[in-house]
């Protein structure tokens, strides 16, 4: 179910304020059509969460509200939505309202350049990833507004520290990516994934997946990097003051956020949309549809070069059974989603399993451990394209 | 494709909010408002940036000012405890100050929108100005005789160029920017043939300078490259050894990568169209890592100073304080921990 939504069918015809319009409503839908699923997978997740948690715990979790408890997060979300706001009175209301509504929006901007599929995107930007990164360094706002529009010393206390422990970790995930970029030529996603047809990076770049793993970890707050927001020792730190529909949008706007990071991990190096070469159901294709090969070699342009002249099995298929242009299925949002249900069930794991990280910990940590292994690979990594590879 | 070309309603819009959110940086009463302010304006100027074609500054501007330099500030502002009545302090002191300001901003502005006319407004003196500006002697080419003078003089009246009146020949060449170098003393329009020739006999010769001395003062004439970098660029010079000197095949087969333009050149499309530009990123690793990479490496080193100089000044390690040494506290033997002393 690969789709390829193309927008250049508007760029002809700006003629009037009213096809402006129409392409608003276009993108409108488009978006809402991306951005509602990720919700609901952002609320099943804090089950998901809650579940999992439970089991590692010897426990149930939640299983009163719905058939397995599957009913829980929309009585969380009805919850959350008829509580009483409450503005703090010497708070700057206009920032403490605002604040929320930057982490969420941001988490969900960053979703505009994921790509699910081969060509399921919505914006298939050049600089892909250099969005996701500017994204990222946005958001940290959110919760300095947060904190010091409260009002209150520990929601301060616990914005600064959580800005801190961000903007620290930041500096290790971007030079892993920019190893990852040197690898793949190209800050485009859609490339990125590309670049890993052959072996996914999580493979070569081992250290740099466990440390992107654990940055990304440290960069949503999540534990054991969750001192700032933690409830015992900063009395959940910058959203305490927050209420209901303000807490609301914290909450989905971390899960949202926890999301995209998983989603770029999976993309980064677990090879995005691409299965794996066992799996294939290119291969059970030809399996089905007796393709053999001599029709592959017929296609296939066969060059000096062992890795040109490669051809997907739909060509072949498309030129023998075209019908299948008509029910093209491509399993490859499934591959995708299947790894970020992997990265996201390590986050939860890892939820369950350490204590907490104290605070100096976590920053000697990330200045004093990540950043020097992750330059340290990058002039690795720059090495080994200079005098081992033939660009 | 929804790139901007001229200034419009959105641009227009953009610039005033900048203007606005600049002038509350000022007038805000708390110092947070402020920061605030300046985000918004880094905001502004980045998508400016990203309507007019510059996608990489734009989104860099974005994760360099707003995501790091401004947090900076937030976290100091923040920490300061700075009463809201303390602001209200006269502002009209720093008028003096603000002129000087807005002049040299103007200035460079000025110079920035016509790098080759610049000189032009300061008629009285640039001869004299332009020559104390450069250094001669790195620069100057023997003179066999040819006369720049005489070569104008016997195009002015040819379709090359057309002059109203002699006298305003000098105004005329500062003001003029000229895309051809002299080789031996010959004017070549085609750069590209002359480059060649000088990238094989001198590895140093990029670009070629040429005085010459008219019998009414001292004219500078600046010959560009195809990149358009100016006189002062050729401090860089000294970096070209970084590069090895290109041959024939290397200059004339050097491209982006990804460019129609060569199907154009031969012939195989009806017009230009280019099937991918170089990208921002291209065009300023070109330049940066071939023709500015020392300036890159000192630029580098400066920040290097700046990032490791605040901790040097400000570390202060005490003995007394007791510090967590993890890799002692992982290497511990639990059979030696306890002992008793008898």
């Amino acid at each position: 179910m690969t789709f390829n939504l193309s927008y250049n069918f508007f760029y002809n015809s700006f003629d009037n304020l009213l096809s402006i319009v129409y392409l608003f409503i276009y993108f409108f839908v488009e978006f809402l059509l991306f951005i509602v699923p990720i919700l609901i997978a952002m609320a099943f997740f804090t089950l998901v969460e809650r579940k999992v948690m439970a089991t590692m715990q010897r426990r149930r979790g939640p299983n009163v509200v719905g058939f397995y408890g599957l009913l829980q997060p929309f009585a969380d979300a009805l919850k959350l939505l008829i509580k009483e706001s409450i503005i703090p009175s010497k708070a700057n209301s206009i920032l403490f309202v605002l604040a929320p509504i930057i982490t969420l929006s941001l988490s969900m901007i960053g979703w505009a350049v994921m790509p699910l599929g081969e060509g399921s995107v919505m914006v298939d930007a050049n600089l892909g990833l250099l969005f996701i990164f500017a994204v990222s360094s946005l958001s940290v706002y959110g919760i300095i507004i947060a904190g010091w529009s409260s009002n209150s010393k520990y929601a301060f206390l616990g914005s600064l520290r959580s800005a801190a422990q961000m903007i620290s970790y930041e500096v290790s995930i971007g030079l892993i990516l920019i190893s990852i970029v040197m690898c793949s030529g190209s800050l485009n996603l859609s490339a990125i994934v590309n670049a890993q047809r052959y072996v996914w990076f999580c493979i070569p770049m081992l250290p740099m997946f466990i440390l992107f793993m654990v940055s990304i970890l440290a960069e949503t707050n999540r534990p054991p990097f969750d001192l700032p927001e933690a409830e015992a020792e900063l009395v959940s730190g910058y959203n305490v003051e927050y209420a209901a529909v303000g807490f609301a949008f914290f909450f989905i706007g971390e899960y949202v956020n926890i999301l995209l990071m998983s989603a770029l991990c999976v993309i980064l190096f677990l090879g995005g949309w691409l299965p794996l070469p066992f799996l294939d159901i290119n291969n059970l294709y030809m399996f089905f549809f007796k393709v053999t090969k001599e029709a592959i070699l017929a296609r296939k342009d066969l060059s000096e070069d062992l890795f040109s002249g490669s051809i997907t099995i739909e060509e072949v298929l498309l030129d023998y059974y075209p019908f299948l242009a008509y029910i093209g299925f491509s399993p490859s949002p499934f591959w995708f989603i299947g790894k970020l249900l992997f990265v996201v069930f390590f986050f939860v794991w890892v939820r369950a399993s350490f204590p907490r990280f104290r605070y100096d910990q976590l920053m000697s940590l990330g200045w004093k451990v990540f950043l020097p292994l992750s330059l340290i690979w990058v002039i690795f990594v720059s090495l080994v394209i200079l005098f081992c590879v033939v660009l | 494709m929804l790139l901007l070309e001229s200034i419009n309603f959105f641009v227009l819009l953009v610039s005033l909010f900048l203007i606005f959110s600049a002038i509350m940086v000022i007038l805000a009463p708390n110092p947070v408002h402020s920061v605030f302010f300046l985000i918004l304006v880094v905001l502004c100027l980045s998508s400016l940036f990203l309507s007019f074609g510059i996608d990489f500054l734009g989104i860099l501007l974005i994760v360099v000012y707003v995501g790091a330099i401004a947090v900076l500030f937030l976290f100091v502002v923040m920490m300061l405890n700075v009463r809201v009545d303390q602001t209200k302090e006269s502002l009209i002191r720093y008028f003096p100050v603000m002129i000087l300001l807005v002049f040299f901003a103007s200035f460079e502005i000025y110079y920035f929108m016509d790098p080759s006319s610049f000189l032009s407004y300061f008629n009285l003196f640039y001869d004299f100005w332009v020559i104390s500006f450069c250094d001669p002697n790195v620069f100057i080419y023997p003179d066999d005789g040819f006369s720049f003078y005489k070569f104008l003089r016997d195009s002015i009246d040819s379709d090359l160029l057309t002059l109203h009146s002699e006298q305003n020949l000098l105004a005329m060449l500062a003001s003029t920017q000229y895309t051809g170098i002299f080789v031996d003393n010959v004017y070549n329009p085609d750069f590209r043939l002359n480059a060649v020739a000088q990238f094989n006999t001198l590895s140093l010769n990029s670009l070629i300078f040429h005085y010459e001395y008219l019998s009414r003062g001292d004219v500078f004439i600046t010959v560009f490259n195809d990149l358009g970098v100016e006189w002062w660029t050729l401090l860089c010079k000294l970096y070209i050894p970084f590069r090895s000197p290109l041959s024939l095949d290397e200059v004339f087969d050097f491209q982006f990568p990804s460019s129609g333009l060569d199907l154009y050149m031969a012939g195989f499309l009806d017009k230009p169209y280019l099937l991918s530009e170089p990208t921002n990123i291209d065009a300023f690793g070109f330049l940066i890592y071939n023709y500015f990479a020392l300036p890159f490496i000192l630029v580098s080193i400066i920040l290097l100073i700046a990032m490791i100089g605040p901790i040097v000044l400000t570390l202060d390690h005490k003995k007394s304080i007791k510090r967590q040494d993890i890799q002692c506290q992982v290497e511990r033997d639990f059979n030696r921990t306890i002992s008793l002393k008898i």
